[in-house]
């Protein structure tokens, strides 16, 4: 009995003390995971996610089952969709203004349009012209692809023709990630460098931000609406958090299975309630992280 | 016969014996044992179930129509659940229910026994209760006994009503007209008499109370002046025995004039004159007339929203609508009864209970932050509290986004600090000026007689170091804490200030490093005790400690000597060394000669000899110790006893080299040079400068560490960097350089590359052919033996080899017009099996040719070429995961076209494999971080350096590019794990992620602090990590 006081006394006191201390880490904490499908069946190995504003929903791509997870805003799965078992390794998606859904299929070197009103598969094999491409995004009027053999940043327009080229000449291995500004401008992180480059919308590189100290295995990164840069330290498991001009502060998150850890982020994004996506490949989830 | 044998003749007569009575008993005849009734054994029931009213089977005796007979194991088991069971015999009811308009609550449930026993009861149809006492269970009584009770209600409820279904409202069994005129003759003079001569022939209930009612005539509470006088004629006339109404009596405001002077706003049934769209015309049991109460009328047309409802404001949750609004028409908003700003303090006291009102409930805007009747917030609110706080406050919402948040400003309670209604300043909840507040939460913080308290801390002024909602530091400091410190600590600003030696954290402004910011139970606010503090980092101290005696003053005060934050002198030191020394040993010049074998030590330097901290050593004299001092012999080097300082150095005068040969590692000034390079200090300082002369802590007499004596005058070419060579990192300067001199250049040995062989042993053979440096063993030639971004060389490879060799002869060896890049790729830089120093194995094309991989003109070769032979990489491009896309040539961009080449040499190797390295360099080239993590774990797998052992080098679809899933990579080598430890495998699932559990799920093969690689302790750690006890 004494026993069972004094475990319940610590705990309060825990709990107490846990209340009061301030979020450090920038206050980041678990708000949801989404990682099964509707019938219960865990992602595996999901290599690429896509937030849809419009609709208010989260897609997942989960390259080890071949097929594409939706969630609403709440986390809850709405949909597993596999396009009648004909993707192949896909890694990337997209939803564009008509609905249609852009899928990366690493499998088959293919960009892929599925078009889901009239129920058709259209793959685009870009083997030819020596593209891989690894990230995909919306801009205006076309798509940006991220082509992992080059390292450069590819504008194409709705038939998938190239019509400009973000690059970084001196960098080792080019870029490895990319965003889209609130303005329109792009930036990409190039690994090896540990810097963050700034297009604008005409190619010209406008401003070039050295992350210090630089991140060990970057995999992924995203800028908040305060321009804070997260970086997502592939091997480490953690985020790490610098300030616009590249000046490291903090670094949040663990490596583990755990519920606020990390095993293999990919990707991350801030989606657009202000709230701190993680994909984590290892972990067969996207974990999205509020204050 | 003996006893053996003795034994087994009884045991055989007893068995014998056994058969024959055995054989002698008759079995009784096989018959069946007439079944037990129920009855038979519930003696109990039987008494009590055959009274009054019973039940048909019960009657019959026949338990089984109902129930299941219940076996040796006790219970009541019923054939079927009510009311199937029930409708088994019951099944007209069920039938005639489908059809019928109304339908009893209890029986349309199915809850046949909220009205019936089952087995009998004392009443009629097995009913619980007589009469209208069984209805009144459920129907409160309240409006069934007033003042004038329906006759009808004495032979009960039945009368009028059916049970369980019927078709007519209420359960009736009858419409108005039919049931009530089954009593009352409708055709009666009286009764034409008394409804003002009109022929009323139902309707009955739209004026009187079927029940009771305080009135007369059964009249509804609320009934029409001229119905309750009689005078129906008033409003209707009769014509071929139908009632109608005068056109007067249409319209209700001719009578009801309705003041609403200055109101503007109209209820929308009220302006269209839709009066019965609320009243009803006759009597009502609801004031003003009304069809139903409000709570239920209102919501008709003035929709409850769906979804959960957390707050109801309580005139709304009591159907009360008419306490905050007025019926017909209002000058105020949302037909208010008053002014809003009114309304709310008519009920609720003004809340502005503070000395600070908030700006809303100044101006009587409750509804800017609650809504007047329900939602989905707490306290009524409108939206979550955070969000409203933030719409007038946006500029304090954007600190959500810096580093270090507040708890309750993340989570949106701004009510857990601020009074929402009115408060202190800032509409705390309790003033700034003190901590009350910052208390309720951090108590444990508050606790008293700490015994040092900080000065804020100890005013309870928080916020004078900390932010209330967010920082941009940890622990939501206002500032760092070197500048939040010297913003009162301006003295010590101002005394260190010039100050040459300062204590790192000090310098770092990292005061929280020593002291607790809000005060701790040691002087100083020092979070720990002083001793256990600083030998947290002064580790060779506690280490000295641990096996020796410690000075006193050391241990009892580190301050004694030392200046805690800097000071001018070496080691932070508070005073002149000698002085702090003769502070406590009180002692003249000449009693510390005569201590001193007759010579006065130099008063500066007691440390040079005796350990300030302590050691196990008589006097806390240092380990090492010189020879002649240990062997007492002083006159070896004082020649003039406590006169004359013997010389040290390089001079005539020097002592040193009476016992140490000059030319050893110098030379001499009058002669040739023995020794062609010496170093600096050698020179022109005397040996002091880096030995002590009696004894020292370190090795050889040093006064300091090797790295640190050196880096005090080379801090550049030292500094360690990722990049280091080994020996830096390690601070082992003296294992390439002589201390000295030396016939080498920077104090290493002339043939450099003995010393660099030492360690590169692999190197020094198996060359039939050499590149002329290394023949030469001028490793520094190209190499930074410090350190470099790669490899140690000091440029490029072609920059390199461009030092030395031309661009032209180059070209003209390699037949090619454009330039060369990536020597390296071909050449071994120190030697080979033929004279161009090609490495030991070449590619096949690249004996055939170059031109059957390279364009004419054209350096750069994409994969594809690559792919024409190794066909079967290509499926590698297409695993998610894989080293053929992810190119790194800093060099040449075009070169990262070719994901092949940046592991392997297109050209030549030193292995099969034609790495361009060896495969962990080729590794940890992008993967530094995975080996450094774990190259100090305490378990490593012994494997760790030979990656491809696990790992598939192209490509793979699993994020660690995994030769197969977590459990075959392992079980490839640990066979016998597979079968006998944890359950692993698809149908087993890790809860913590759902995925599925292998062996890497516990274990980390590269290497952790626990064994068998265990991600955590194995003990208990990791375990409780799934199973939660």
């Amino acid at each position: 009995m004494i026993k069972t006081m004094k475990s319940l006394f610590y705990i309060l006191i825990f709990t107490l003390l846990v209340g009061a201390l301030p979020v450090q880490g920038a206050g980041w904490q678990l708000k949801f995971a989404m990682s099964n499908d509707p019938d219960g069946k865990a992602a595996l190995y999901p290599a690429g996610m896509y937030i849809d504003q419009a609709s208010e929903r989260y897609y997942i791509v989960d390259s080890g089952h071949n097929r594409l997870l939706s969630f609403d805003k709440s986390g809850k799965a709405l949909h597993a969709f596999n396009a009648n078992n004909s993707l192949k390794t896909p890694i990337d998606m997209v939803r564009d203004r008509a609905g249609n859904l852009i899928v990366i299929e690493r499998g088959r070197n293919s960009l892929t349009l599925i078009d889901l009103k009239k129920k058709k598969v259209r793959p685009h094999k870009l083997a030819g012209i020596g593209i891989f491409p690894q990230r995909l995004s919306l801009t205006d009027g076309g798509i940006l692809i991220l082509d992992k053999v080059s390292g450069a940043i590819f504008k194409m327009d709705g038939s998938f023709k190239i019509k400009k080229k973000y690059q970084c000449a001196d960098c080792a291995a080019g870029f490895i990630d990319m965003q889209i500004l609130a303005n329109g401008d792009i930036a990409a992180l190039a690994r090896t460098e540990g810097e963050i480059f700034k297009f604008k919308q005409t190619g010209e590189l406008n401003k070039k931000v050295e992350l210090l100290p630089p991140p060990e295995f970057a995999s992924s990164f995203a800028i908040d609406p305060q321009g804070k840069i997260f970086v997502a330290e592939r091997f480490a498991g953690k985020i790490k958090i610098y300030t616009p001009d590249g000046k490291f502060i903090d670094k949040i998150l663990a490596k583990g299975e755990g519920a606020e850890q990390l095993f293999y982020p990919s990707e991350i994004d801030f989606d657009p309630w202000g709230r701190l996506c993680v994909l984590d490949e290892g972990n067969g989830r996207l974990a999205v992280f509020g204050r | 016969m003996t006893e053996k044998k003795k034994l087994q003749l009884q045991t055989l007569l007893i068995v014998l014996l056994l058969l024959v009575i055995s054989a002698c008993v008759v079995a009784p005849p096989a018959t069946r044992a007439p079944k037990k009734s129920c009855l038979d054994c519930h003696h109990d029931m039987a008494e009590r179930l055959f009274k009054g009213v019973v039940h048909q089977p019960v009657t019959d005796k026949d338990c089984g129509a109902c129930h299941l007979p219940h076996g040796l194991i006790g219970g009541i088991q019923l054939r079927e659940q009510p009311p199937r069971l029930c409708w088994q015999c019951h099944n007209d009811l069920l039938s005639g229910a489908k059809k019928a308009k109304t339908v009893h609550k209890p029986f349309g449930n199915g809850r046949c026994a909220s009205c019936h026993n089952s087995h009998n009861a004392a009443n009629q149809f097995l009913l619980k209760k007589a009469g209208a006492a069984l209805c009144f269970s459920c129907h409160s009584d309240k409006l069934f006994k007033r003042k004038n009770v329906h006759a009808a209600m004495r032979d009960g409820c039945f009368v009028c009503h059916e049970p369980h279904y019927s078709n007519s409202r209420y359960l009736l069994k009858n419409n108005d007209k039919k049931l009530c005129g089954s009593c009352h003759n409708f055709k009666a003079k009286t009764f034409k008499a008394d409804h003002g001569g009109l022929p009323v022939t139902g309707q009955c209930g739209s004026c009187h109370n079927p029940h009771s009612s305080d009135l007369p005539h059964l009249l509804k509470k609320f009934a029409h002046k001229m119905v309750v006088g009689g005078n129906c004629a008033v409003c209707h006339i009769s014509s071929n025995e139908k009632v109608k109404l005068r056109k007067k009596a249409a319209n209700c405001r001719s009578c009801h004039k309705i003041s609403a002077s200055g109101a503007n706003l109209n209820h929308k049934p009220y302006s269209k004159g839709k009066c019965l769209a609320c009243h009803v015309p006759h009597a009502s049991e609801y004031p003003a007339m009304l069809k139903n109460s409000a709570a239920i009328l209102c919501v008709t047309c003035h929709k409850t929203p769906k979804g959960k409802i957390i707050s109801s404001h309580e005139p709304y949750k009591k159907g009360k609508c008419l306490s905050c609004h007025l019926g017909h028409a209002s000058k105020y908003v949302a037909l208010l009864k008053v002014k809003p700003v009114k309304l709310c303090f008519n009920c609720h006291d003004h809340p502005n209970r503070g000395q600070y009102g908030h700006a809303p409930v100044e101006k009587g805007k409750c509804l800017v932050c609650h809504t007047p009747h329900h939602s989905r917030q707490d306290k009524l609110l409108r939206q979550p509290e955070g969000v409203i706080c933030q719409k007038c406050h946006p500029a304090t919402a954007r600190e959500i986004n810096k580093i270090s948040v507040h708890r309750p400003f993340a989570q949106g309670n701004c009510q857990s600090c601020h009074d929402a209604h009115g408060g202190g300043r800032n509409l705390l909840k309790k003033s700034p000026d003190n901590a009350d507040l910052c208390r309720k939460c951090h108590a444990k913080i508050f606790v008293k007689n700490k015994g040092h308290e900080h000065a804020p801390f100890k005013e309870e002024k928080c916020l004078l170091c900390h932010a209330a909602h967010a920082s941009d530091q940890k622990g939501l400091m206002k500032n760092t804490a070197a500048k939040l410190c010297l913003g009162c600590h301006k003295d010590l600003q101002s005394e260190t200030v010039n100050n040459t030696h300062n204590h790192e954290p000090f310098a770092a402004g990292d005061c929280v490093a020593c002291h607790a910011g809000h005060g701790s139970a040691i002087a100083g606010n020092l979070i720990k005790p002083q001793q256990t503090l600083c030998l947290g980092c002064h580790r060779e101290i506690a280490a000295t400690w641990a096996t020796g005696k410690p000075h006193q003053p050391a241990v009892r005060d580190c301050g004694i000597c030392h200046n805690p934050h800097g000071s001018k002198r070496v080691a932070m030191l508070v005073d002149k060394v000698g002085n702090i020394c003769l502070s406590c040993h009180k002692m003249t010049k000449e009693e510390l000669a005569a201590k001193h074998n007759g010579i006065s030590p130099d008063l500066d330097k007691c440390q040079n000899c005796h350990d300030p901290h302590g050691n196990g050593q008589p006097n806390f004299l240092y380990k090492e110790v010189h020879p002649p001092f240990a062997n007492g012999k002083c006159k070896t080097c004082h020649r003039g006893r406590n006169k004359i300082r013997p010389v040290t150095g390089l001079g005539k005068k020097s002592v040193c080299f009476k016992c140490h040969k000059k030319s050893s590692f110098a030379y001499d000034r009058g002669r040739a040079a023995k020794k062609k390079v010496v170093h600096a200090p050698v020179l022109n300082e005397p040996c002091t400068i880096c030995h002590n002369m009696h004894t020292a802590r370190y090795k050889d007499l040093m006064q300091l560490p090797i790295a640190q004596l050196c880096r005090n005058c080379h801090p550049e070419v030292i500094a360690v960097t990722r990049n280091s060579h080994k020996p830096v990192a390690d601070g082992k300067c003296l294992s390439c350089h002589n201390a000295h001199a030396s016939d080498g250049a920077n104090l290493l040995p002339v043939n450099l590359s003995e010393v660099c062989f030492a360690c590169h042993k692999k190197l020094a053979r198996g060359y039939k052919f050499l590149h002329s440096p290394f023949a030469k063993g001028k490793c520094e030639s190209c190499h930074d033996s410090h350190g470099s971004k790669s490899n140690l060389l000091k440029k490029d490879d072609r920059a390199m080899c461009l030092t030395c060799h031309t661009d032209r002869e180059i070209k003209k060896i390699h037949k090619f017009k454009m330039a060369i890049t990536g020597c390296l790729s071909c050449h071994n830089p120190h030697g080979g099996r033929n004279h161009k120093l090609m490495r030991k194995v070449l590619h096949s094309p690249f004996k055939k040719g170059c031109a059957v991989c390279h364009k004419k003109g054209k350096r750069a070769v994409g994969t594809g070429i690559c792919l024409k032979c190794h066909k079967k990489m290509g499926r590698y491009y297409f695993r998610s995961h894989n080293h053929l896309t992810n190119i790194v040539s800093k060099q040449n961009a075009a070169r990262r076209g070719n994901g092949c080449t940046a592991c392997h040499s297109p050209h030549a190797g030193d292995d099969k494999m034609l790495l361009n390295a060896p495969l962990k360099s080729v590794c940890r080239k992008c993967h530094q971080g995975t080996f450094s993590r774990h190259a100090t774990a305490k378990f490593r797998h012994k494997d760790m350096g030979n990656c491809i052992v696990c790992h598939e080098p192209h490509g793979a679809n699993g994020p660690s590019m995994l030769k197969g899933d977590g459990i075959t990579v392992c079980t490839s080598c640990h066979e016998s794990q597979g079968t006998f430890s944890h359950p692993v495998g698809e149908k087993v699932l890790d809860p913590r992620n759902g995925q599925m559990m292998t062996c890497v799920t516990c274990h980390d093969p590269k290497g952790t602090d626990f064994r068998y690689n265990l991600r955590l302790d194995g003990k208990e750690d990791l375990c409780k990590q799934c199973h939660k006890y």
